[in-house]
Order: structure tokens, then sequence, then C-alpha cells
């Protein structure tokens, strides 16, 4: 059901500028699907939490559903918080079934790239895309 | 007891049968040697890796063949049909799989013990990534344009060239990689030419209208 919903109507389709130094980009794919997620996250630097978040993902329907549902799930989170959320949680809230974990997974890496790429930022290093998280 | 006993007899649970099991039945011919014709000097390294439109036609003369000799209405015996039945399902797959570079360069490392389609993996190339990305929001924004250089004009036409160059690129890349038997850079090159292929997958959808919005099958 829920699945569905995420399916239908994902939320926060798009893009944030990945050059702004409150943003962090995290950008993975799966060699299984063929899929690429691109998952963003703007970071309050007062509260440490994550303001913003947009994703784009081109991939199966669940790939769809499990970046949609992790912009609602880690929006307003501090970044610790955001940073352990774990694939199974994502996995159990859509009902995905055991062919399709690796979705969630890919949601997972790619909200820790994310992370990764904003604090590698803040410390004024280039942007990573997340390649420092492999 | 029961329960002991189909410990016993599971061969999941013997290794001894297990091994009985499995010798018992040899592995199934390798694709490449079911066309003989086509492909004298067999995968690579010994044989070349892409099948020149030539081969392909050979091909596809020596699978219909096959296909006739072993057609299942040949024969009235259950068991012999059966065994044709299964034989004709892998003539398909065999021919099906030779004919795709992508499905070919996949058989050919999985003979080898390479698993390219590793569901828990992940890919580490993000320039790939990045550039892939490029190419689907390219797509989306084609899609989105009704006018001038909409479906099949000319912004379509350049992305389609562009990814069908890609396409030959990777293509001639596996040729490379398998013909120094270089399985690593082989399977680096599925990986890219699988993605390509999803975009050329988008194109066409676009092309037809469809409204497959991002899907793939996976």
């Amino acid at each position: 059901m829920r699945k569905m919903y995420h399916y239908n109507n994902p939320r926060n389709v798009g893009s944030l500028p990945k050059n702004d130094t409150d943003v962090g980009t995290g950008l993975v794919g799966a060699p299984a699907c063929g899929d690429v997620m691109k998952l963003q996250i703007r970071v309050d630097k007062e509260t440490n939490t994550i303001s913003e978040v947009k994703f784009k993902t081109f991939g199966c329907g669940s790939a769809i559903a499990s970046s949609s549902y992790l912009t609602e799930l880690v929006r307003g989170m501090s970044l610790e918080d955001a940073g352990r959320i774990k694939n199974t949680e994502i996995a159990k809230e859509l009902c995905l079934p055991p062919v399709k974990l690796h979705c969630s997974m890919l949601a997972e890496d790619a909200i820790k790239s994310a992370i990764k790429d904003y604090q590698t930022k803040s410390n004024r290093g280039p942007p990573t895309l997340g390649k420092n998280l492999l | 007891m029961v329960l002991l006993l189909t410990r016993v007899i599971n061969p999941r649970f013997s290794p001894l049968l297990r091994r009985t099991f499995t010798t018992k039945r040899p592995p199934p011919p390798h694709y490449y040697t079911l066309f003989p014709r086509s492909l004298p000097s067999g995968p690579p390294p010994s044989g070349p890796f892409i099948l020149s439109p030539t081969v392909l036609k050979s091909l596809h003369r020596e699978f219909l063949k096959s296909q006739q000799s072993v057609h299942p209405d040949l024969t009235q015996d259950p068991s012999l049909k059966l065994a044709a039945q299964n034989t004709s399902a892998y003539l398909n797959t065999a021919y099906r799989t030779l004919g795709d570079p992508l499905l070919r360069a996949q058989y050919l490392l999985r003979m080898r013990g390479v698993e390219v389609e590793d569901e828990a993996g992940s890919v580490e190339d993000t320039m790939l990534l990045a550039e892939v990305m490029e190419a689907m929001e390219e797509v989306d924004e084609i899609e989105g344009d009704d006018e001038g250089g909409g479906k099949g004009g000319e912004k379509w036409q350049r992305a389609w060239g562009v990814n069908e160059s890609r396409i030959r690129e990777e293509v001639d890349g596996l040729e490379e990689a398998f013909g120094k038997d270089d399985l690593e850079r082989a399977g680096a090159g599925c990986v890219r030419l699988r993605y390509w292929g999803n975009v050329k997958r988008r194109l066409e959808d676009v092309w037809e209208g469809g409204r497959g919005r991002g899907e793939s099958k996976g």
C-alpha cells in the first residue's frame, strides 16, 4: 500500500544546486539493475539537521519508491541519525520482496554518500559525490 | 524419524549424494559449441567477441536448422518429446544470448566464474554514474520538449547518435578485453554497456511516446 503511494506519487523529485556549500550529493548505482540514484541534502549548519532533500532515480519502481520514502524519512533528521538508517527499515516499510532488497541498499548507500559529501565539503574539500565512502 | 530420513535422502544434506547427483549430470554444452559452423573458433580469447553481420546471419541459419532437427513434434514418445522441448528451449536461450553483445559478454564472464550481476554490488565509478545521470536527464528534457526537437526531433537524433557511439565504444572495449582475457576489464565494460542499454531503451520509449518513465525491468 505505502509502497504504491511512493511509487505512484514519488516525493521530492528534483535537484539541489550541487555547488552550494550546505548541499551534499550522493550518487550511487547498482549493476544488478543498471539503476542510478542521486540523493541531495541541504544541511542547516546551526542544528546540523537536514532541511531539504531531493532525489532523482532512474531505475525500477522499487528503487524509485525506496528513494522517495527515504527523502520523507530523513527530512528534519540530524546527520547522525540519518547516517544510521538501515536498508531493512526501508525494505520493511515498503514491503520489498527479497529480490528487491538491493534497491533499499542503494537508498542507504545514497544517504551515506550524501552525508559524506557534505562533510567533506564543509571541511572545504572538493565535492566527492560520495566517492570517499567507497 | 521422518526428519532423519529426509536428512539422509535429501541431496542438499548429503555431500555424498550431492556428489553423485552432480556427477551424473554433465554440464550443459557451452553455447558456442552448439553453433560450430558459425563459430568455428569458439569463444574468446580463441575466437572473436564481436560477431560480424555475416556471422550473425549464419548463426541465425544454423539456429533454425538445429531447431528443425530437435523439434518436439518430430517424436511421439513422451519422454523424447520432453527432452526435445528442453533442448529446443536451451537452443533458444543460447541463440538469444549469443546474438546480443551484453548478454553474450555476461554469459562469457559467468562461464569463467565471474558474476557481473551481483545483487549486493555497487557501482564505484562516480564518473560513469554522473554521465548516466546526465544522459537520463537529457532524455527527460527531450520528452518534455513538445515543440521543435521533441520526440524523434533533432535533439532526440543527437542523443541517440551519442548513445549509439557509447555502445559501440563499449563493445569494442569488450572485444579487446576478452581478446586479452582481461576479465576484470570485461566485467567493468559489461556494467557500462548495461547502463547505455538502459539509456537506449529510454530513448526508444520516448520515440514511441511510451510513458514508461525511467523504468527498467530490474
